[in-house]
């Protein structure tokens, strides 16, 4: 049994305490979760298991059969939220990076043992594929078999199926599960909490810097886990979603954008038909390589599309639109109140001659910060000092503020804790109900339920089902319908 | 495993290979237009000439390379390679502003010696104080050049008809190292070119340092996080740079059999031309040793086919600039047409 303790961790950065004396002491035998809401400490907790950081004071101890281990960093594997891997190298060669062997020769990993991991989760036939021609899905499977390939006592899992869908999350808690099952400590930190009751045997809440409860065994459920991180958000979300479903009826005769048999110009999807209603939320929903993601790029414009005789489609809806991940959206150089206005022209934010009025991007930004429900201590904090949870609002707000008819997101809710989640929700909603039209690749069933007012699966780059979510009751019957959808080989219609 | 064509056509390795046969295509449709106009072209006193042209500018521009794969810059090589020949000339022979005079050998040593301390400066600068190896390296440029004209007193250094005249063994051991001539005539400096290939090619694609330079430079925090030595590769790779720039320095001081005050800073910026040519990616984590080969021979032969056309090296100025600036554009161009259409077919494919 490999135990891993920590004595009165302390971690300050500035004037903020991440870590306030936090007790730990985790056993290896079981999956266990640490849950909290941004900025509890969780990422700093990970960053000093994973000695990418140092405490201020306190220790951790972790200690194997044969005694305490020295550097207990060296024992300790991450799979960090973006993946930490290498575009520019094939998926062979990221995993035989830092541990190459030989000095001289053609470096590889260990082909079996590297073989049997890639087969695991489901990637081994990109293994000499580069990085940079394969999906985010896929880099962060290969963070993930990085770690599985390291001989750790200690696994820490930071939203490790952010990027995945269902099956392949189902796989890799399994995979979790037997890592735990051969006597290793296995920690997983995510914002979904219907992952921690499907695979943790103990759940620890973060809050405030330290460990302020546990939930073991049969007692874990996501009321449970939602009453412990806060009290007052859990009750605000399950309002917030019976209020969203009863406005979903706005309906209006002309579509915003209509798809006639769209394709993709690199046969992502095919023979596409969709109209986009005013006032509704639309969500894509398909395994990567389904045509799903793709055909939200194309439909926020960041992918040529192309109509049934194989012109280009035109369109006089404007429409702005939102990469999955926040690398790609955010402007890490800039303030909050410049990330706000980053996406608006002259005529916005400009005064006489178009040249930069700082007061009306001040006046800008903190009426989007009321607006948008961004937590921050001030328009001129740099956007980095946000939760990723306000970061994600700035980079919305920033988005609706284009006032385009359309807005196209991709993963809006991804690294998000719950009560932004459900900011994020209501904005959304807020905004389709001007008349506008959202859409959004999902990839998760609880987003789907919580988020869209029909859904469109895909399925080998062709739609394979649509639902109408006002006849879908709860979570279990959606996620029944869209795994018959993906898998069925026929159309049908439902809901 | 089963590679299909389709499933990697369009995939970055195919790529690479293509761009390889593109640049090879090219230097073969350049030649051939050449001798088409010059026919002394061919010739293998030409040859001799456009391989010995390339020699400096290979030997640096591997080292170069590896700068260039961690996502740094060396802009200090031409410098550098001024410097190294200009100390152990100044030591060697007298005349410069050095009070004494050393044995061939020491000179030789000290070239070298100062070579790698300019390497150990930039490293230090761009590694310890945080420096952009660009604006370190471009300083160390000027500090170079200008410590060769302090030191020579811009004296330009004959060994042959130096006055005291060095020993017999001293001079035909210099002239041994680059200037001498072997069977047909071949000059001992293209060994040099010779070994560095073998030897770069080595260092990057059969050994780990090598393929670490491949990781930092890919994704400089990844590799943090993996805790791969990264300062400490910087170091080895600007000693690297500033060794090769310096041995090139006095290896072409003794083919050439003189050194004086040059313009260095076209050497720098031929160097950086050709790794980039070769299809190296300024921003890290891209770059063959072959590639950087192909990307000296294309300049060479430009240089040389250009001289041999009589344009006047005003136009052969202009010209390489362009080609330059025409090479890595045309390379951008084909990759995106060639990677959309592996796309296309790979979707095609795996419908199928």
């Amino acid at each position: 049994m490999i135990r891993l303790t920590g004595k009165a961790i302390t971690k300050r950065y500035g004037a903020t305490r991440a870590l306030d004396g936090l007790d730990l002491d985790l056993a290896s035998g079981e999956i266990i979760g640490i849950a909290g809401p941004n900025g509890a400490g969780k990422s700093t907790l990970m960053r000093m298991l994973a000695g990418e950081e140092k405490a201020d004071s306190g220790e951790i101890v972790l200690t194997r059969p044969d005694g305490p281990v020295q550097e207990v960093w060296r024992r300790v594997a991450v799979v960090h939220q973006e993946p930490h891997v290498w575009p520019n190298m094939t998926v062979e060669q990221n995993l035989a990076v830092g541990r190459e062997g030989r000095w001289f020769g053609r470096v590889a990993p260990d082909p079996d043992a590297a073989g049997a991991v890639l087969e695991r989760l489901g990637i081994a036939q990109f293994a000499h594929h580069e990085l940079a021609d394969l999906s985010l899905a896929v880099q962060q499977r290969v963070e993930i078999a990085r770690a599985m390939l390291s001989d750790a006592d200690v696994y820490l899992f930071d939203e490790p199926n952010s990027a995945l869908t269902e099956q392949e999350s189902e796989a890799l808690f399994a995979t979790m599960g037997e890592l735990a099952a051969d006597d290793r400590i296995v920690l997983l930190i995510t914002h979904r909490l219907n992952d921690f009751v499907r695979s943790c045997q103990r759940v620890l809440v973060l809050r405030d810097g330290r460990i302020s409860g546990e939930i073991n065994g049969a007692a874990i459920s996501e009321t449970a886990i939602a009453a412990q991180l806060t009290a007052t958000h859990a009750s605000q979300e399950t309002a917030s979603t019976g209020s969203g479903r009863t406005a979903r009826s706005v309906q209006s005769s002309k579509p915003v954008l209509r798809l006639d048999r769209c394709s993709d110009r690199l046969g992502a999807f095919n023979a596409v038909s969709i109209d986009l209603m005013p006032g509704r939320i639309v969500a894509l929903s398909g395994v990567e390589g389904s045509g799903a993601r793709e055909l939200a790029q194309a439909i926020g414009a960041f992918r040529p599309i192309h109509t049934a005789d194989g012109s280009k489609l035109r369109s006089d809806a404007s429409v702005s639109y939102l990469a999955a991940s926040r690398r790609h959206t955010v402007f890490h150089n800039m303030s909050v109140g410049e990330n706000l206005a980053a996406r608006l022209g002259g005529n916005v934010i400009g005064g006489r001659g178009r040249l930069l009025d700082p007061a009306k991007i001040e006046t800008l930004a903190r009426r989007s910060i009321t607006r948008y429900r961004v937590k921050t201590g001030g328009t001129e904090l740099p956007i980095t000092a946000l939760s990723g949870g306000n970061q994600q609002k700035v980079v919305l707000g920033a988005a609706m503020e284009q006032n385009t008819d359309i807005i196209v997101i991709e993963e809006p809710t991804r690294g998000v804790d719950i009560s932004s989640k459900a900011d994020i929700y209501e904005l959304l909603r807020d905004f389709a109900a001007e008349g506008r039209s959202v859409v959004v690749f999902c990839t998760e069933v609880q987003e789907i339920f919580d988020a869209a007012d029909e859904v469109v699966v895909l399925s080998r780059g062709a739609i394979v089902g649509r639902i109408d979510m006002a006849g879908i009751a709860d979570i279990p019957t959606l996620a029944d319908l869209l795994a018959r959808y993906e898998s069925g080989p026929a159309k049908v219609k439902a809901g | 495993m089963p590679k299909s064509l389709s499933a990697l056509l369009g995939t970055q390795k195919v790529l690479n290979s293509l761009r390889t046969l593109g640049l090879a295509l090219a230097i073969v449709l350049i030649a051939l237009i050449v001798q088409s106009q010059r026919s002394a072209f061919l010739s293998p006193e030409n040859m001799l000439t456009l391989v010995r042209s390339m020699v400096a500018l290979g030997m640096v521009a591997f080292a170069q390379m590896l700068v260039i794969l961690l996502g740094e810059i060396d802009l200090s090589v031409g410098a550098v390679y001024g410097l190294a020949g200009t100390v152990a000339a100044t030591l060697w022979l007298g005349g410069g502003s050095l009070p004494f005079t050393t044995p061939l050998l020491v000179a030789l040593a000290a070239g070298l010696g100062v070579a790698l301390l300019t390497g150990l400066v930039n490293g230090f600068l761009t590694v310890r104080a945080g420096l952009p190896s660009f604006i370190t390296t471009l300083g160390m440029l000027n500090v170079a050049d200008g410590l060769s004209l302090m030191i020579s007193n811009a004296t330009t250094f004959t060994p042959a008809y130096n006055d005291p005249l060095p020993p017999a063994w001293e001079l035909s051991f210099f002239h041994g190292l680059g200037g001498a001539l072997m069977a047909y005539d071949i000059p001992v400096e293209t060994l040099w070119l010779f070994g560095a290939f073998i030897l770069f090619w080595v260092l990057r694609h059969r050994t780990v340092f090598g393929f670490r330079l491949v990781a930092m430079g890919g994704n400089a925090e990844a590799a943090r996080v993996a805790r791969l030595p990264l300062k400490k590769y910087k170091y080895v790779v600007f000693l690297l740079s500033a060794l090769m720039a310096g041995l090139a320095g006095i290896i072409d001081f003794s083919y050439v059999g003189s050194v004086g005050p040059t313009q260095s800073s076209s050497l720098s910026f031929q160097v950086i031309a050709a790794v980039v040519i070769g299809g190296a990616s300024l921003n890290g984590g891209r770059g063959t040793v072959v590639g950087t080969l192909l990307g000296v021979i294309l300049l060479a032969l430009l240089n040389n086919g250009l001289a041999l056309l009589g344009v006047g090296s005003f136009v052969q100025l202009l010209f390489i600039g362009l080609v330059t600036i025409g090479a890595v554009w045309l390379d951008l161009v084909s990759q995106k047409l060639i990677r959309s259409a592996g796309q296309r077919s790979a979707r095609t494919g795996a419908a199928t």
